[in-house]
This record gives C-alpha cells, structure tokens and sequence, in this order.
C-alpha cells in the first residue's frame, strides 16, 4: 500500500512538473515583445526671452549643430507685427512673421564655426534675441 | 511518510539541478539569435541616447594644459575641451599652430565628440578665429558729420560710438524692405542695429561694417534719449539769465 502511494506520488509530481514545463514552454514562445517605438516624443526647448512683450522661440538650429550643408533653415516664432533681424558673420537678413508670428529662412553658412544672432524688435523698440552656434564640417570623425 | 518526503524532495531538486545545468550548457543556434538580437537592441537603444554627439563650440580661452584647454562660451558657461594627439589646430595667421601657441583670452572654435554624461568635448578641430561682430542695438541720438560717427544710446544709457567708414554699409528697412541707404540720410533719433568691430583703444567705440536703421520702428521705452542730451542744455531761469553750475 505504501509503495503505490509513492509510486503515485512520484507519478504526479513528474506529471505536474511536465505540464508546468509545457505550460512555460507556451508561454515564453507565444510572449509578444512590444519593440514599438515609445510615444514619448521631444520637442524642441523653446528660447524665450526675459522681455515682457516680445518673445521669441527657435524651432532650427539647435544650438551647437554640426551640419554638413552649407545651406541652412532658421525659423522660429515671435509675437506679429515683430520684424526679425537675422546677423550672421558676413551677412544680415531682415525679414516679417507671418500673421501668426511664424518666421523661416535659409542662410548660407561659413566654413567651420558660424555666430548666427536672431533678434527680434517689436513696433514699440523692444527687443529680444537668441544667438546660435552653427558650425559646417563635412569631416567624419 | 517521512520516506516519501524524502524521495519528492530529491526528485524536485534533482529536476531544477538537472534543468538549470542543461540550459546553461547547451546553445541552440535559436538561443544564438536571440542573444544577437538581444545584443543589437542593446546597441541601437544605446546609441538612440545619443551619449555622444558632433559639436562646435565658440569660446575664449580660460585655462590650458597639454591636455586640456579650458574656455568660457558665448553663455558664460565654463566648457572643457580634452585634446589628443589626433586633435588638428590651425589658425589664419600661422601655419604651424599648436597647442603650445594657445593663449589666455584666445578666441576658439573647437569641433568635436560632446561626451553628455561627462559634458567634455573630445576636440577634434581647434581653430582660432577673429573675434566676432559686436551688434548694438538702440537709438541713434546724434550724428557726427565732421567725424562720420553716430552716437548710439542703448538700454540701460550706455552710449557706444560708431564709426562711419568707407566700407560701412547702410541700409533701410522700411515698409518691408531692406534698401541701400547712406550716413546722410539718417536722421536722430531712429532706432537702429549696428554691426561692428570693437575699437580696441576705446571700448565705448566700434567701427561699424553695417548699419540698419528702422524708420518705422519707435525708440525703445528703455532708452531714454533725455538723459544724454540734458548735459548739453544750459537751464534757464526764464527770464534770460541761464544759471550755470557753481564751481569751488
């Protein structure tokens, strides 16, 4: 009698040791990884200035890029009516936000380290302005 | 009973033993390509945290070692540029420029690897460049058309001179365009932007390359244009006599 108990007992641990192993072979095979990208999207840091009135925030360039096109896209927003004034190391630009206060252009870069200034002067004189180091280098390092 | 206790222990101990050394010994090419894959998960998220990155950086030389060259950037912020024996110098004025050449108060451009967790720069190119434009902002008070000078008051009161030469240009922004103008032209007070190189005997001086002078733009609240020209009145007591100051 209690050689069938063990005998039984031996059985049905293998027997449950068996299922759990089946069951944990199903599992780790059928286990979907979720290698989607997270949601979590950047936005680019606002440069607000420290004037009441007049602000103004840089979408491109972000301060310190490397690019390797000598072309390069500024835009960025300000209050409307704000004339923007765009200083690079050999030129200037002058130019009007939208009615919404959007601005963009194209500039064309220096070889190496270039100090762009972007200001911004509202009706009433005030001012605010940002300044970005964009340097062009097509070197790979 | 306690026999059987015995035997399901043994026998439970036994099968993790037996399980845990199997799957640590044996490799299918399966288990290969999920560790390879695993691996190169670990390597792409790696490099999407952008540890490091391409920089230039603008800034005038602090500190210097053989090693390191310590700079103040455009923000006042103090950076550190690490250099090595691949790091390439160069300067417009001397074709075999070093790092023992470099100087306090040098302005730099540095290109490099920004480490973001040691916010070091792994210099790659140093360049030494002119310094750059002074832009003033403010109004034009006065003009000097003996000297070709404007005299620019900004916020604060600060009062800059701007040298007028001959390869100034002056422009005009009105009515949404920037057209050619000349030094003749421009009449105190209008607000203006003045691009330029500081004088370096005189601090409160520039020689400016560009003027843009704003009509349509009011004078800044901040700049109080009274302030400057009140030393030049003489006031009056109004009945002819002009007070004038008393001097010990």
């Amino acid at each position: 009698m209690k050689q069938e108990r063990v005998i039984l007992s031996f059985i049905f641990v293998l027997i449950g040791l068996l299922v759990a192993g089946i069951l944990f072979y199903f599992y780790q095979s059928t286990k979907v990884v979720n290698n989607a990208p997270s949601n979590v999207t950047s936005s680019p840091t606002p440069t607000v200035g420290a004037k009441s009135n007049i602000f103004i925030t840089l979408n491109q360039p972000t301060d310190e890029v490397v690019v390797d096109n000598k072309t390069l896209q500024i835009s960025g927003k300000t209050i409307t009516n704000a004339t923007i004034v765009i200083i690079t190391d050999s030129n200037q630009f002058v130019l009007q936000p939208t009615s919404q206060g959007n601005f963009s252009t194209t500039v064309t870069l220096d070889n190496g380290q270039n100090l762009i200034t972007i200001q911004a002067i509202a009706q009433n004189g005030e001012t605010v302005s940002v300044k970005r180091t964009v340097t062009y280098s097509t070197e790979n390092f | 009973m306690k026999k059987i206790i015995f035997i399901f222990n043994a026998l439970f101990f036994g099968f993790l033993f037996v399980r845990a050394s199997f799957a640590t010994a044996t490799l299918t090419p399966a288990d290969t390509n999920i560790l390879q894959k695993i691996s190169n998960e670990i390597a792409s998220k790696t490099a999407s945290l952008n540890l490091i990155e391409k920089r230039g950086i603008i800034g005038n030389v602090t500190d210097y070692s053989d090693t390191q060259i310590t700079l103040s950037d455009l923000n006042n912020n103090t950076r550190f540029v690490d250099v090595d024996e691949l790091t390439k110098f160069s300067s417009p004025t001397s074709a075999s420029f070093g790092i023992s050449d470099i100087k306090k108060g040098m302005t730099l451009g540095i290109l490099g690897l920004y480490n973001k967790q040691s916010r070091r720069i792994l210099a790659r190119d140093v360049n030494v460049l002119s310094l750059p434009n002074t832009i003033i902002y403010g109004a034009i008070s006065a003009t000097d058309n003996t000297n070709f000078e404007l005299t620019i008051i900004k916020e604060g009161g600060a009062k800059t001179i701007a040298e007028v030469e001959d390869i100034t240009k002056t422009y005009l922004y009105s009515l949404g365009e920037l057209s050619k103008s000349g030094f003749s032209k421009i009449t105190p007070p209008q607000t203006a932007v003045v691009i330029g190189i500081p004088d370096k005997q005189n601090p409160d001086k520039i020689v400016a390359s560009s003027i843009i002078v704003f009509p349509d733009i009011s004078i800044n609240p901040k700049i109080n244009l009274f302030i400057q020209s009140e030393n030049s009145i003489v006031p009056s007591t109004g009945s002819g006599r002009k007070l004038t100051p008393i001097v010990k």
